[in-house]
């Protein structure tokens, strides 16, 4: 091949040697014109499939490969696909391996000339596997075929040629007597069609054929048929369930007998890749080895199965081999991810061997190693009941959360944060909170979060947390979310009992009493010695008056929400202490003036409260708060209500979580119920202000000033929804929900069954907007087709002859992003339609696609391009569907403005020739009339109206103007070509001339339209549009 | 403003490079070489890179690279006319080539006209002969060396283009005038496009500190001057003088006032936008037959007076993509087809005036894998007509005043161009 191809070799050397990027498409052009000329036969005539003749094998081969290597660097090759189909087709090995190379890089599935090929690829498909009597030799080249043959499948993969071509694939896998090189390519081609087309294949009927295949001896077969139903299991996990007892029986060979063909033996491991797909498989059926322990294993495969993976564990080491032990760790780590599969359902000892090995592994050097082990073993200690095991590695992890590595570091802090218990949590969150010191940038804040979560859950004396949080924010406040000092103020005024408060205030006093102390700080602090600070006042050093100069020392760094917080407590303070009113008076007299309204109207109330109310209202307002609602209710509180025996001990994590799921159904539940969307957020926000009333009721201020009553507890109201204390710390957190196990998931499975089917469609007093909005944009190029207080649906079109462009945007004009979003668009067959949009937002109506999450203040885009292929007086239609972050389901379907006259061109007629063609197009069929009456209370038709209707006829529906026609200013006629992509008999396109014209009678206050075209369908839709658009123009 | 300025050779080693702030470092070449000269960017991309917040704006003159870098946000336009008219000054100073070899002999020079043209950033005198008074090193042949003191005064007084006591011989000024003609015309033969961007070039040898008046036949000031001839001015559009020109007399009068410059300069630029003469005409006519034929006629005549001829006429005819074989008949110059341009390229040495000639090309074409139409770029043309210019503009005069009285010797040239002159298929 070197010598030959010398012109291929000059030719890649001369573009490697060229300088710029010019000099190398220079060279390229060249080249492919030379090529062409080639191909080109001249004076004779071209062979039967568009080849030149002339050429022979060798030019063939070389010009084809000089193709495909343009091709590949990335330039476009658009001609030469004759010259490859005749190498396809041709007898010879070597000009068939540089016809099927071409052709799976060439060509793609839709061109058009694939459909001459498909009878050669499937005849070298089917190449009778050699008898017997036939040479050895000839039998390898048919093999070698039938490769070629399967690999370019693979690559090009278009649907039609799936179609044509399963059939033979699947055949040939099955057949016995393929060789193994046939069955391994078969196999791997096969899983790439079906990854093209998921439907391809019914798994109850192929199940058998792979469970022969699975008794092959060969590894090779076995590995690419794993692939395959890796592949296909995926899609459909319960057809294969059969297969288990084939895939074990695998397992048991390679791992308990250790058989393995010599060459697929890697460092002493029986073929590990294979190992590897094997449990992969095993792990997409948790339910296995369910029962086997209460003697229900029928077939016995059980039991070798839970032997193989006792076994994978047992005999895994660290070995000295880099390879040998790499290998051996992923199969080891794949059977740990098989157990975590299993879950509870896994016998104990097992999971205990686990456990024990990733305590080995964590301890280990090397980082990978370690990663994988603090990975999986997070994942382990999930179970039920393996939390135990995973805790007598804590000191262990503990090193592993100084690692160097930012990963591993990571990934010990997720396992830290899964073990942790009551009994643990001291000390891990010490430990947490001492590295937190030297902690990366990077990880503080998931730290931060991690902590407050752990040390308000576990906390058994709430003082401890207390002091965390201050240590958090005093080591790493600026990663110290709202949200978690929220908590705190919210646990010191729930909880009276014990001092608490007390203490919080005296900690915090000397928390803030530095000079230089977190902005956070001084927000805690502010709040909580604005509402206890009493309790402490009588303490040396403590006073109200020394409480007001350490807090009011900070007042110029901070910023307007924290000042808001401290005029409140100001206000507070002055109320109880006389001596600090001459104090808070001047702050409050200079910041009525500040460029922030918050903090100028706080400071305005308050002063003027006193001459404004009774001293009995005023002492009112500021008295402290009462405990927020129960429903603010966390996990925490309820451990320690529970403790102190005011609540059944059967109250536990799980049921906390799940109180709050019930919560948040029941309030779904109600927005269901209201089904007009304007309305969907008031009824929850009404609820709450009932709420807030009853609570109000209770200390009875008047209700104007009770706007005014400024508390710090702003801040914690305003909190979005009730929640549990992790998810209120943010997203990302589910790790505590899981904590719950099944009970809670289960609680919240049925909820949702329960909730979702019923969906809100588009209210009926919007109806009349949309159609405006619809007749409008028949008209103009772009506009709004559809909005609501959610959803805004924008359409942007544009039209070349008979092919339009259409852009559509939703735009997500709620608080909250919305899910699921899907949109379904119908095709009529009069279009021809091409669509394409954001990721997953098309429900192309196969298999449930989830659709997209559309964010706050984003868009999803939909670009559809259409054909027309006939006349309609339809329009095409499309169904947005999608879920708010309430879980409420909506569903709006929509008309799209895609109309006739979108595909109108403009005619320009005189006047002879317009009545000439008016006259010939009479007739029933070709006719369409109707008259209008506007509505009595409209102005009535003036000559500005008439202009209007004329604009609306020239620019909105593309009708060319006819000079001349109208006589009177009372007519106006219009002519237009409507054209489509359909083809007649002579390769031309279909075009249908319109007429239209409309005459008004201002004495009767009415209009006739009528239009006259070649097809009735047109006449008709043209006149609706035309009435349409008329109307608006009122 | 310019943070540095560099020059690359063509393998992206530094040269020169001269540091005017420090917020960037030598070390920001790299990867101008790697993202530009090694990507072998340079010749399709725009002339612009930005990089890391740093932006690379770049010429090239032979195989080097002239690289301005800047972070701050700078008017690209001031900093690549810096750029040329660096290159300008060296030019004068190392000769019309001058290549690596010579940048290195002179490395000292490079960096004394690097100071001089450019202070902190901003650009100062980049004027060859002002240059020339103080840093005469190179080719320049040191003139009559004028005394330290009066050079201080020279460049910091009131005409620091001009020194006094310039003494010639003989007393003569070239003028050039030099058009080039911006066209489209679409396929129906209606103007779509048309302009006309013109310079006019000086180089004067002239005596003393003489005052020049220079007069185009400028419509403005024709109407003004004399009331019964009408029609005979041109519309100019936008001038831009060299800051010679004392441009409140322009403003208010609309003449053109100046003391020049000694040597060659560029007194004004401009724009002429209504009636423009082409000078050619094109008639195409193109036939697509099926997917495998196409057919190109094409008439070209001149439209300028029997006694002048265009120079250097190229005309690149289109074809499709997928041609394969291409029969042309021409009736004179050279046609050929040349794959790299994807073009039939029919080069004239010399059209005369008047003259019309035709070409027709049948073209064989392969057919493609999908079917897809050919795009029909346009027809471009390129020439040069002498003494002929496309806006009708003319001197109409040169008056140079000077205390000497002396006389004058004036010469005029046109020079008419092809810029983007395109004709739609």
């Amino acid at each position: 091949m070197s010598g030959q191809a010398r012109g291929l070799n000059n030719f890649i050397s001369d573009l490697r040697n060229s300088k710029s990027q010019e000099e190398e498409s220079n060279r390229i052009e060249v080249e492919l014109a030379k090529i062409r000329k080639k191909f080109n036969p001249g004076d004779r005539k071209l062979a039967a499939d568009g080849s030149n003749p002339a050429l022979s094998s060798y030019q063939r081969k070389k010009y084809i490969w000089k193709l495909v290597y343009i091709h590949v660097l990335g330039y476009e090759v658009d001609f030469g696909h004759a010259e490859v189909l005749t190498l396809v087709r041709s007898k010879k090995y070597a000009e068939k391996t540089v016809g099927y190379v071409a052709l799976s890089l060439l060509l793609r599935g839709s061109d058009p000339v694939m459909g001459s090929i498909v009878d050669t690829i499937r005849a070298d498909l089917v190449t009778a596997p050699a008898q017997g009597k036939k040479k050895k030799k000839a039998d390898v080249k048919n093999d070698a075929v039938q490769c070629l043959a399967l690999c370019s499948l693979a690559n090009i993969s278009g649907l039609e040629l799936i179609q044509a071509m399963h059939l033979q694939v699947r055949q040939v896998l099955a057949t016995p007597e393929s060789s193994e090189q046939v069955k391994k390519k078969s196999a791997l081609c096969l899983l790439r069609l079906t990854r093209t087309s998921p439907n391809l294949i019914s798994g109850r009927e192929f199940a058998p054929h792979l469970a022969k295949l699975l008794q092959d001896q060969h590894l090779g077969v076995l590995t690419s048929v794993m692939s395959l139903l890796n592949g296909l299991a995926s899609q459909h996990v319960a057809d294969y369930e059969s297969l288990i007892p084939h895939v074990v029986h695998i397992l048991g060979v390679l791992v308990i007998k250790k058989q393995c063909a010599r060459e697929y033996l890697y460092y002493r491991t029986p073929s590990p890749w294979l190992q590897i797909k094997l449990l992969k498989f095993l792990q997409m059926y948790p339910n296995a080895v369910e029962g086997h322990d209460i003697g229900m294993d029928a077939s016995g495969y059980v039991s070798q199965l839970i032997n193989v993976v006792s076994k994978i564990l047992m005999e895994t080491d660290v070995s000295d081999s880099i390879n040998k032990s790499n290998a051996d760790h992923a199969i080891l780590f794949e059977a740990v991810q098989l157990i975590v599969a299993w879950g509870t359902t896994c016998p104990v000892t097992l999971r205990e061997g686990a456990m024990q090995l990733l305590g080995k592994f964590i301890s280990v050097r090397e980082p990978n190693i370690r990663y994988l082990g603090l990975m999986t073993m997070a994942k382990l200690a999930q179970i039920e009941g393996s939390v135990e095991g995973a805790k007598k590695h804590q000191a262990t992890v503990l090193v592993s959360l100084k690692d160097a590595d930012i990963s591993v570091r990571r990934r010990a802090l997720d396992l830290l944060f899964v073990i942790c218990d009551t009994d643990n949590a001291e000390r891990v969150v010490d430990e947490l909170v001492a590295h937190l010191v030297v902690a990366d940038a990077s990880i503080r804040e998931e730290m931060v979060l991690k902590i407050a979560i752990l040390a308000e859950k576990y906390a058994t004396d709430l003082r401890w947390y207390v002091d965390t949080i201050l240590k958090l924010i005093s080591i790493a406040g600026d990663y110290v979310s709202d949200s978690i000092w929220h908590r705190v103020v919210q646990i010191v005024t729930n909880h009276p009992q014990g001092d608490l408060q007390g203490y919080a205030a005296a900690t915090l006093f000397l928390a803030v009493s530095p000079h230089r102390c977190h902005e956070t700080t001084v927000c805690v602090a502010a709040y909580v010695l604005g509402e206890f600070g009493f309790l402490i006042a009588e303490r040396a050093g403590m006073s109200g008056e020394e409480q007001f100069h350490v807090l009011h020392q900070h007042w110029f760094n901070v910023g307007t929400s924290t000042k808001s917080i401290l005029i409140s407590t100001y206000a507070k303070l002055a109320n109880l202490y006389e001596e600090c009113r001459p104090l808070v008076a001047p702050v409050f007299a200079r910041s009525k003036n500040s460029s922030d309204v918050e903090v100028q109207q706080r400071c305005a109330e308050y002063s003027s409260m006193r001459e404004a109310f009774s001293p009995e209202a005023v002492e009112d307002l500021l008295r402290e708060m009462p405990p927020f609602e129960d429903k603010r209710r966390s996990a925490l509180e309820m451990r320690l209500l529970e403790k102190e025996g005011e609540n059944s001990a059967a109250v536990t994590k799980a049921s906390t979580l799940s109180e709050v799921e019930q919560q948040r159904a029941m309030q779904s539940v109600q927005m269901l119920s209201n089904p007009p969307i304007e309305e969907e957020m008031e009824p929850i926000e009404e609820q709450e202000e009932e709420a807030e009333k009853d609570n109000e009721d209770q200390y009875d201020p008047p209700r104007q000033q009770l706007r005014d009553a400024p508390q710090a507890g702003d801040e914690v109201d305003s909190q979005p929804s009730p929640r549990s204390p992790a998810q209120a710390l943010g997203p990302g957190h589910d790790e505590v929900n899981q904590d719950g196990g099944a009970n809670g998931r289960q609680i919240n499975g049925s909820v949702n069954g329960s909730v979702k089917p019923a969906s809100v469609g588009i209210p009926k007093e919007l109806v009349p907007a949309m159609r405006k909005a619809f007749s409008n944009l028949c008209t103009s190029p772009s506009g709004v087709l559809f909005e609501n207080s959610l959803l805004q649906v924008g359409v942007k079109h544009e039209y070349v002859g008979a092919q339009g462009r259409i852009s559509i945007f939703f735009g997500n004009l709620h608080n909250t992003p919305l899910h699921n979003f899907k949109v379904k668009v119908d095709q009529p067959e009069h279009l021809r339609t091409q669509l394409q949009g954001t990721q997953d937002l098309l429900d192309d109506g196969e298999s449930g696609t989830t659709g997209c999450t559309v964010a706050v203040k984003t868009q999803a885009k939909l670009l559809m391009l259409v054909e027309v292929t006939s006349p309609f007086d339809d329009v095409p239609s499309i169904r947005i569907t999608f879920e708010t972050e309430e879980g409420e389901r909506h569903d709006y379907p929509l008309r799209l403005p895609i109309v006739a006259t979108c595909f109108m061109e403009p005619v320009n007629l005189d006047p002879g020739a317009f009545m000439q063609r008016w006259k010939s197009l009479e007739g029933p069929d070709r006719e369409c009339q109707e008259v209008m009456r506007l509505p009595p209370n409209s102005n009535g038709i003036d000559e500005a109206y008439m202009d209007r209707v004329r604009g609306i006829i020239v620019e909105g529906l593309k009708f060319g103007k006819c000079q001349g026609v109208d006589p009177t200013p009372w007519t106006v006629s219009g002519a237009a070509t409507f054209r489509t992509g359909a083809k007649d008999t002579n390769g031309n396109n279909i075009n249908v001339g319109c007429l239209v014209r409309v005459e008004a009678n201002p004495q009767a206050n009415a209009f006739r339209v009528t239009t006259r075209t070649l097809h009735p369908l047109c006449s008709r839709a043209v006149k609706n549009v035309s009435l349409v658009s008329i109307k608006l123009a009122a | 403003m310019i943070s540095s300025i560099m020059i690359l050779n063509a393998r992206g080693e530094i040269m020169i490079s001269r540091q005017y702030r420090d917020d960037v470092s030598r070390v920001a070449a790299d990867s101008f070489r790697i993202q530009v000269i090694a990507a072998k960017e340079a010749s399709s991309q725009p002339p612009i890179k930005r990089i890391e917040n740093c932006s690379f704006l770049y010429t090239r003159h032979l195989n080097m690279y002239f690289v301005a870098l800047t972070k701050a946000n700078v008017n690209p336009a001031l900093v690549f006319e810096y750029l040329y008219q660096k290159i300008r000054v060296l030019k004068a100073y190392l000769g019309e080539d001058f290549d690596e070899n010579s940048m290195r002999n002179n490395m000292t020079l490079i960096y004394e006209l690097m100071d001089e043209t450019m202070d902190f950033g901003y650009p100062q005198n980049c004027a060859v002969d002002v240059l020339r008074l103080y840093i005469n090193l190179g080719d320049v042949k040191p003139q009559d060396e004028p005394e330290p003191a009066q050079l201080t005064k020279q460049i910091t007084g009131a005409i620091d283009w001009r020194r006094e006591g310039i003494r010639h011989k003989k007393n003569e000024v070239y003028i050039d005038v030099l058009e080039s003609v911006n066209l489209l015309i679409s396929s129906a033969g209606n103007v779509l496009r048309s302009e006309v961007t013109g310079r006019v070039q000086m180089n004067t040898k002239l005596t003393g500190m003489p005052e020049c008046k220079f007069g185009l036949n400028d419509k403005l000031v024709i109407e003004k001057s004399s009331e019964g001839r009408k029609n005979s001015g041109v519309e100019i559009d936008d001038c831009t003088f060299h800051r010679c020109v004392r441009l409140g007399k322009f403003d208010a009068d609309r003449t053109i006032t100046f003391i020049p410059p000694d040597g060659e300069f560029e007194l004004m630029r401009y724009r002429v936008n209504d009636n423009v003469n082409m000078p050619f005409r094109l008639i195409p006519a193109v036939q697509e037959e099926g997917q495998t034929k196409c057919s190109i006629n094409l008439k070209v005549i001149a439209n300028f007076s029997e006694k002048l001829f265009a120079t250097h006429v190229v005309i690149r005819v289109p074809v499709p993509k997928n041609t394969s074989k291409s029969k042309i008949k021409n009736s004179f110059g050279r046609a050929k087809y040349e794959p790299e341009q994807n073009a039939i390229v029919w080069r004239i040495k010399k059209f005369p005036g008047k003259a019309e000639c035709m070409l027709s090309a049948d073209m064989e074409l392969v057919r493609t894998v999908r079917p897809k139409s050919w795009e029909r770029p346009p027809i471009s043309v390129e020439f040069q007509v002498p003494m002929f210019t496309a806006s009708g503009v003319h001197v109409r005069f040169l008056r140079v005043y000077d205390k000497a009285g002396y006389h004058t010797n004036r010469w005029v040239r046109y020079i008419t161009k092809g810029g983007g002159y395109q004709i739609k298929i």
